[in-house]
């Protein structure tokens, strides 16, 4: 794929044939190209969005300056072109920008300036095509009680624009947009048209539309990883607003169709939770594995909120480095002091069976015409909790009854007991390495009319 | 390229000579139509613009036809209006008619003595318009916004002009030109450290409950609210409504985008707010923790007809974040409903509506004990009663 380059140009022939309405007396030149001095990407996570901040010296002549601007063949959202003037701001007037007719992805800065100058001007502008995501690798002890993590970061290009020697700045965050970039971008009119196009209601005017950026991160196919390895960048982490924003220290060249892999965060010595659940309404049948700890201070971590991203769990089996890969699963956004839970699907090292031993019904009542209205279900269960694994196993029973006219009575662990709200209730245990436990109890369930009976 | 057409005053004179019968007695004169003197534009929100066209015309003493013809562009005929400036009591339009099969019209104007007339022509015009856009830049404390507002001229109307007054909703014009088929964005208002005030609002309709069992991290809503008006430093004229978005300066001598919404129309003295995102710092979690049903009646059939009910409600927050947020929890009741324990002070929006304003030091969690009464809850035929249906 050719390189496809933004252009700042300098056309003297087209700036006198788009300004008639200047007189002859005015000055118009058109300001001429200098070196780029400073270019920064900052990419949003999930939102296909990046910020480019492209900062070059320019001369301005006294009077009327044109300064065009095109981005053929790139993804650039030409609503968010941006001109800022950041020396003589005084003297320098940005005054308009015009999107001409009969030609597309270009845009014409038409600036005053008092004086003869030169001055240090700022670009930005919205681009699609950049994306970056975050994932994780896990790696347990043998014992099960703490993890090593490694965070990772993979920036790709696909905006069809390089970025040579950018400060590259990652944001963490959920923004609201209307609308896509991408869409944005690739529309033949900048702004769209006017809502009654030829006499006809056309579609809705783009910025009638509420979309949310809701989109989650597909996985990339990767043209290219790292070209060669080179040292480990620190990546700076700041929070600004609700986002937290990462910063590559020094600068990075990605060129288009490329991608790159960056050493997010390392942290050892993480105390972790081996958390197995029977849940029948979630899980059907099975025990589902979960490994959970807290992104907090105590766990070498808590610094920054941990993006959403797949986790790749691990376990050391042997002295020399053997490894058993235990699950993945993909995490959300994780802020600092919360716990984080993997699902690392199901188990059969530990078993959760619930058996009913015995059923019966009282309290059958009956309406004035003497048909049955309702009744008492009772049901005695036993839950036979197994943990083969040798490591200590905290077990969750979950059980959503449907109803709130229930009762639970008779049970042999009332510590372990805890009504998670009107449906619900749960039997939290730990279970020693190599164990059994049963834990039983009473369920009476009011069916009918008796659900309204005192 | 599509252009407004004016017949030239040989081209009409001829029409004139051979299609139209007048007696001889009559001083009949067309008067041809001269150059714009000065356009203006006025951008409206239905899709058309009003365009005003000052022209300075000759009229003989007498009837004189003046013809105002238009091709590929399109004009609304019945809005074509042309009024005298210079001497309305010596001028009068006598009729206006449509040729047909043309896109044309032609007016019949009597005046008392040969003049030369400043006049008004005035037309809606479509594919013309303006949009607005707003900038908002704030600091790294958010106390504050710097607002650009823009607008965005869009030209598609077939026609040119070279140099036009664009009036907006503030009475103030500014001068441009405009060609077909061009799109122009203009710097229109810029006001500095205009106050904000950052809103986090969960509203149980809207939000999930229990964030916790859900796969994505659930944010609650964001946004900056301001006033306009003078002790913002706005207050001169209402603020369109318009696609506004939102960055931040870091300390990186840099900005960040923060997000985008539609800013609504906003009339001096009123407020409004844009909404930039969401805060995943901030958790909700709501859990239903008991539901009786008590009084109730039945039929002689033994059916229920009506009933109370009691609820009771835990709603549990926690600010993950370094800085105190004041967190605005919307609940809805809908029905008789009457308190029974609730543990935090609130304001009622209205019947159904209560707002609690919370607020909530670093890291700090807290809960709210959401417990009322329904009252006189029906069954059957009457069951759309149990909530307000009729609001005038």
């Amino acid at each position: 794929m050719p390189v496809k380059k933004i252009i700042i140009a300098f056309t003297l022939a087209m700036a006198v044939s788009l300004l008639p309405f200047f007189n002859a007396a005015a000055k118009i030149d058109l300001v001429t190209l200098q070196d780029r001095i400073f270019v920064e990407t900052t990419i949003y996570n999930k939102a296909d969005l990046t910020l480019v901040r492209d900062k070059r010296v320019l001369n301005f002549v006294k009077g009327m300056n044109r300064l065009q601007f095109s981005w053929a063949n790139t993804k650039i959202d030409p609503t968010s072109l941006s001109l800022d003037i950041k020396e003589n701001t005084d003297k320098i007037d940005v005054v308009e920008i015009t999107y001409p007719q009969g030609t597309r992805d270009v845009g014409i800065w038409l600036i005053k300036a008092k004086q003869p100058c030169r001055a240090q001007v700022e670009i930005t502008y919205f681009t699609s095509g950049i994306s970056w995501e975050s994932y994780y690798l896990a790696l347990l002890s043998k014992d099960q009680k703490t993890c090593g993590l490694k965070g990772y970061v993979k920036v790709t290009n696909y905006s069809g624009e390089d970025y040579n020697n950018a400060r590259t700045r990652l944001v963490v965050g959920k923004i609201n947009i209307l609308d896509k970039i991408a869409m944005l971008s690739s529309r033949q009119y900048p702004y769209g048209t006017p809502e009654y196009f030829a006499g006809k209601t056309r579609i809705k005017n783009v910025y009638e539309k509420g979309i949310r950026e809701l989109d989650y991160a597909r996985p990339v196919m990767a043209m290219a990883l790292t070209k060669k390895k080179s040292g480990l960048k620190n990546i700076k982490k700041q929070g600004l607003s609700e986002y937290f924003l990462y910063t590559i220290e020094g600068k990075e060249t990605i060129p288009d169709g490329w991608a790159k892999r960056l050493l997010s965060f390392k942290a050892e010595n993480i105390r972790v939770k081996n958390i197995y659940k029977y849940e029948y309404e979630r899980f059907g049948q099975n025990v589902v594995r979960f490994l959970t700890f807290k992104n907090n201070k105590e766990n070498n971590l808590g610094k920054t909120p941990m993006p959403g991203g797949e986790i790749k769990v691990f376990q050391s089996i042997g002295k020399k480095g053997e490894l058993d890969f235990i699950g993945a699963d993909s995490t959300k956004y994780i802020p600092i002091g919360k716990k984080i839970e993997l699902n690392l699907g199901p188990t059969l090292n530990v078993k959760i069976v619930p058996r009913i031993m015995a059923y019966r019904k009282k309290n059958i009542i009956f309406d004035t015409k003497g048909n049955m209205s309702g009744f008492d279900e009772v049901k005695d269960f036993e839950l036979k909790l197994s943990n083969f694994t040798s490591a200590a196993s905290t077990i969750e029973y979950v059980k959503n009854l449907r109803s709130s006219h229930f009762k639970i009575t008779k049970m042999t662990h009332p510590d372990k007991f805890e009504k998670k709200d009107q449906d619900t209730i749960r039997f939290k245990i730990e279970l020693p390495p190599h164990s059994n436990k049963s834990i039983r109890f009473t369920l009476t369930t009011l069916r009918g009319e008796r659900r309204w009976q005192k | 390229m599509a252009k407004i057409k004016y017949i030239s005053p040989f081209l009409l004179s001829f029409i004139i000579l051979s299609g139209l019968s007048f007696t001889a007695a009559a001083r009949t004169n067309l008067v041809s139509l001269p150059q714009r003197q000065h356009v203006a534009i006025r951008l409206g929100t239905t899709g058309k613009t009003l365009v005003q066209e000052k022209r300075i015309m000759l009229f003989k003493k007498g009837i004189n036809k003046v013809d105002f013809s238009w091709q590929n562009v399109e004009i609304d005929p019945s809005s074509i209006t042309l009024t005298t400036l210079s001497n309305p009591d010596k001028i009068s339009i006598l009729s206006v008619s449509y040729p047909p099969g043309e896109a044309a019209l032609v007016w019949d104007i009597k005046s008392l003595a040969n003049l030369e007339e400043e006049v008004m022509i005035s037309y809606l015009l479509a594919n013309i318009d303006g949009i607005i856009t707003y900038k908002a830049v704030t600091g790294p404390g958010e106390q504050a916004i710097d607002l650009n507002s823009y607008i965005v001229l869009r030209n598609f109307s077939g026609e040119n002009f070279n140099k036009i007054a664009v009036y907006l909703n503030d009475g103030k014009p500014f001068i441009t030109s405009l060609h077909h088929l061009e799109t122009k964005r203009i710097l229109v208002l810029q006001k500095q450290n205009i106050p904000i005030k950052k809103l986090y609002t969960w509203n149980s309709l809207k939000m999930p409950h229990e964030p916790e069992k859900l796969k994505t991290a659930v944010g609650i809503p964001t946004s900056y609210e301001f006033y306009n008006n003078k002790d913002s430093g706005l207050g001169t004229a209402s603020l369109l409504r318009g696609k506004a978005r939102i960055f931040q300066r870091d300390n990186q001598k840099s900005t960040i985008f923060l997000g985008e919404d539609t800013a609504k129309f906003t009339p001096v003295g009123d407020k409004t707010d844009i909404r930039i995102g969401d805060s995943r710092d901030i958790v909700v979690t709501k859990l239903r923790l008991d539901t009786k049903r008590t009084n109730i009646k039945r039929n002689t059939k033994g059916s229920i007809q009506v009933y109370d009910e009691y609820i009771k409600n835990s709603i549990a927050m926690e600010n993950l974040k370094d800085k105190p947020v004041t967190l605005s929890l919307v609940e809805t009741i809908q029905g008789q409903w009457e308190p029974l324990d609730i543990s935090m002070d609130y304001k009622t929006q209205d019947h159904k509506t209560l707002i609690f304003n919370i607020k909530l030091l670093p890291k700090e969690k807290k809960s709210l004990n959401l417990n009322y009464k329904v009252l006189n809850i029906f069954v059957n035929q009457f069951s759309q009663y149990n909530r307000v249906v009729n609001y005038n």
